[in-house]
């Protein structure tokens, strides 16, 4: 297969070919990108050895002390450090000292803007100390970290965790370097998480990048901590999804605390930062210009071992400033189905005040009424979203049985319109409205034994599995622990996700069953499974705390 | 042309109030600002001062029905309390801008306003209980402590910065509201929210207004301490001992003053 490289390579070229054809240039840039390649692509072909150079860096890492930040343990707590669940340490090892554990550990961004950006320089400082590693090891100098990419509804094998990485042991009888303890049927060949774990597509739909209730592709403002409150779409599912679904209940990947130490760790969030790049691909898409996120300065340790600090604009794209890499494959799932939306939703709402439905904006004739600020904000006014109706109990808890909620909607303001004077706009030249589902402030105390599928409007009596066309999504496990502890960083608030339910919504209102002041959302428990197999074993599963939801709404943008 | 600029004016403070609906909780700090010092100039300083210049003796005012010590000490509150009354929206309406962004946002787009002025109306009650509290305390403090009130004020100041339990108040000052969408239990639920929030603030802050008050509101400490309370809000990552030392530093100014 020919590698597909990213748009805008700016990698170095060297010297000699400087005097080269236009085309020549382009195709010797493209060769001087390192490639991370498809792993399933990697691993049915017999002379690849890029899985067998992986093996090999990681057991270099493995081998390093943990005061060594250039070892496998020391990077695997920049994300995420729990005493209780790292490995022991050996005789002669010492943890590093409180001064660098405060600056460098537990650092991994979650449920906020930062988290593509900090990922993304996390990889691939990574990946460098694996290329350095084999280089070493007298390896291929143009090695690249591969990804996973497990959104393969029809193709079964592609969604199981690659070969190398399930036995513990190698046919030599050592341990196999690439092994961790993972979920029910993950180290077995199963296929690895369902159609709405893997699904990649939803969170490609995402218009904005930021946001809250619709929280965008990255997830919500926020100032840098390890978990902040607005999931991102993409942050989500696939990221979230996968690694319950990777880790189970009792893996290292389900705990961001120890996720770091399971070597497919990094296919996935290479997998995760191949959809920011597919994401972008979309000529609407845009980053925010904002300083507070394009300037934040995060601290690592660099391959050589050396303290540095890294900003998120060194990293907006693969190929430069800092990073060197592309993907073999940044086809959008998309290009065959675009994103539907709904046009004139409001009416579905019922009428809002001081509307004027149908009524054309002034034509003043002089193009847009305002220019520079004013023009932004009528941008903006344009996609604001607006809460249009809500749960009135807070703390709904979520059992091992179905459980709904039920509320109405309220007719929606007409904001947009003003944004559309501002710009001298047609009432037609407004954008097909889009309609979330929000849960607010979901919290956990315990690791819950389910993660919960959400349906909107599944009919009374009826089994919502029957109905995976009004499934909005899952309540994933990832990070809700963490993000639910009252005496950390974030308040103990729990995460903030949003769904986007607007084919629910249009499939509803298509076969008349569409009714505003009727909304139910029924939380279904997921995984069972698991929960059945910790059951055997023993493990307490009744005496954990429920999953509780403050809100749910529903927001139309 | 006129009438088109006007219009252009009228879209712009749409789109404003459409993106920044708690603007008039900034006008409502600059206010207070500009009411805090116009009173500053035309009254000068009271409070310690005004306690040190003869106490309640000269000020009592005899009414039926009413002691005139009490009747002293209501008029002689009656400047500190105004201050104190202002002070709140001044130092501390900026660092409910987030919440009150959130409480917008989470709020039917019809009652946002109305959600943002509960929740203040319910964060401001127990500030102003407490300061009345706090005044009437100083204002019966016995002559020969007022003079080192303002230094022990500032050092106790000092110390809570480094007390587990104010760190762990900032935290929970960022707490996200759960409303109700509509009629009194939406109210309630912003009260509530508001009330709550004076109650992490409270437990965070209570010291630092506590010097205000002893310092009978002089500018330079108002400064300071707003100095200091905004900073803990827009810059968490700051490390309290500096500001811990900053008040320490206060602390031996006043005392040499003293």
């Amino acid at each position: 297969m020919t590698p597909q490289a990213a748009d805008g390579c700016t990698a170095s070229i060297p010297e000699r070919h400087q005097n080269q054809s236009p085309a020549l240039m382009a195709e010797t840039r493209r060769l001087a990108m390192r490639i991370r390649k498809d792993v399933w692509k990697l691993a049915t072909d017999p002379q690849d050895k890029t899985l067998y150079w992986y093996s090999v860096a990681v057991k270099e890492m493995q081998s390093r002390l943990f005061n060594n930040p250039l070892s496998w343990k020391f990077q695997a707590a920049v994300h995420g450090y729990d005493a209780s669940v790292y490995p022991p340490l050996r005789p002669n090892e010492k943890i590093p000292t409180a001064a660098i554990q405060k600056k460098y550990w537990d650092k991994c961004q979650h449920a906020s803007w930062h988290f593509l950006p900090w990922h993304r320089i996390f990889v691939y400082l990574f990946e460098k100390m694996c290329r350095d590693a084999i280089s070493a090891k007298g390896g291929p100098s143009d090695w690249a970290l591969p990804y996973w990419d497990y959104s393969h509804p029809s193709n079964a094998v592609q969604r199981t965790l690659p070969t190398v990485f399930r036995s513990s042991s190698l046919p030599n009888g050592s341990a196999n370097p690439l092994y961790a303890v993972r979920g029910a049927g993950v180290n077995t060949g199963g296929v690895v998480g369902s159609n709405t774990q893997t699904e990649n597509t939803t969170c490609l739909k995402s218009k904005a990048f930021s946001g809250a209730f619709p929280n965008g592709f990255g997830g919500g403002q926020s100032k840098p901590m390890q978990f902040s409150h607005y999931t991102g779409s993409c942050e989500n599912s696939p990221h979230n999804q996968m690694h319950d679904a990777i880790g189970g209940p009792t893996g290292w990947m389900d705990n961001p605390d120890a996720a770091a130490l399971d070597p497919i760790f990094w296919l996935h969030h290479s997998n995760i930062d191949r959809l920011w790049v597919i994401w972008l691909k979309d000529p609407s898409h845009t980053l925010p210009p904002d300083a507070a996120w394009n300037k934040q300065k995060f601290d690592f340790f660099d391959a050589t071992g050396s303290s540095k600090s890294f900003v998120a604009n060194e990293v907006l794209q693969t190929t430069g400033p800092l990073c060197d890499y592309a993907y073999q494959d940044t086809t959008s799932p998309l290009a065959a189905q675009p994103a539907p939306a709904i046009k004139g939703l409001l009416g579905r709402f019922g009428a809002p005040a001081g509307s004027k439905k149908g009524t054309a904006a002034p034509a003043s004739g002089k193009g847009p009424a305002g220019k520079g600020a004013l023009e932004k904000l009528a941008a903006k006014a344009m996609n604001k979203a607006q809460i249009v109706g809500a749960s009135k109990d807070s703390g709904i808890e979520l059992k091992s049985d179905a459980t709904s909620v039920a509320f109405q909607l309220h007719a929606p303001a007409p904001i947009a319109q003003v944004g559309r004077k501002a710009l001298s706009l047609s009432e037609s030249a407004s954008e097909p409205q889009r309609v979330y589902l929000n849960l607010e402030n979901v919290t956990a105390q315990d690791l819950p034994i389910h993660t919960y599928e959400v349906y909107v409007n599944v009919p009374k009596g009826s089994d919502p599995g029957k109905h995976p066309e009004l499934m909005a999504g899952l309540i994933a496990r990832f990070g809700l622990v963490k993000a639910s502890k009252p005496d950390s960083t974030h308040g103990g608030q729990g995460l903030n996700l949003s769904f986007d339910v607007t084919d629910i919504v249009a499939t509803l209102d298509k076969s008349g069953s569409w009714d505003p002041q009727n909304i139910r959302v029924t939380f279904a428990p997921h995984d069972l499974d698991e929960a059945s197999t910790l059951a055997k074993e023993g493990r307490a599963v009744q005496d954990r705390q429920p999953v509780k939801i403050g809100r749910v709404s529903v927001s139309i943008q | 042309m006129r009438s088109e600029g006007l219009r252009q004016v009228r879209i712009g403070a749409q789109l404003l109030e459409i993106e920044y609906p708690e603007f008039w909780v900034i006008l409502l700090c600059a206010a207070a600002w500009l009411a805090l010092l116009s009173m500053r100039m035309m009254h000068g300083t009271y409070g310690i001062v005004c306690a040190m210049d003869g106490g309640m003796a000269g000020t009592s005012i005899p009414m039926r029905g009413v002691s005139s010590r009490a009747v002293a000490l209501l008029e002689m509150m009656r400047m500190p309390a105004l201050h104190w009354l202002i002070m709140i929206p001044a130092m501390m309406a900026p660092t409910l801008l987030s919440s009150m962004r959130v409480v917008a946002g989470r709020s039917l787009w019809s009652r946002r306003h109305r959600a943002m002025a509960v929740v203040l109306l319910g964060y401001a009650a127990p500030w102003i209980v407490f300061g009345l509290a706090v005044e009437a305390l100083i204002a019966i403090a016995p002559t020969g402590i007022a003079p080192c009130l303002l230094a022990v004020s500032l050092l106790a100041a000092a110390v809570w910065q480094l007390v587990p339990l104010k760190q762990r108040s900032l935290v929970y000052c960022h707490r996200e509201p759960i409303l109700a969408p509509s009629g009194l239990r939406a109210d309630w639920a912003c009260l509530r929210y508001g009330l709550l929030l004076a109650g992490r603030c409270g437990t965070s802050c209570w010291a630092l207004m506590i010097t205000c008050a002893a310092a009978g509101h002089a500018l330079w400490i108002t400064v300071l301490i707003t100095a200091v309370v905004w900073a803990e809000r827009f810059r968490p990552g700051l490390p309290l001992r500096w500001s811990s030392a900053a008040l320490c530093c206060a602390a031996l100014l006043a005392w040499g003053a003293a």
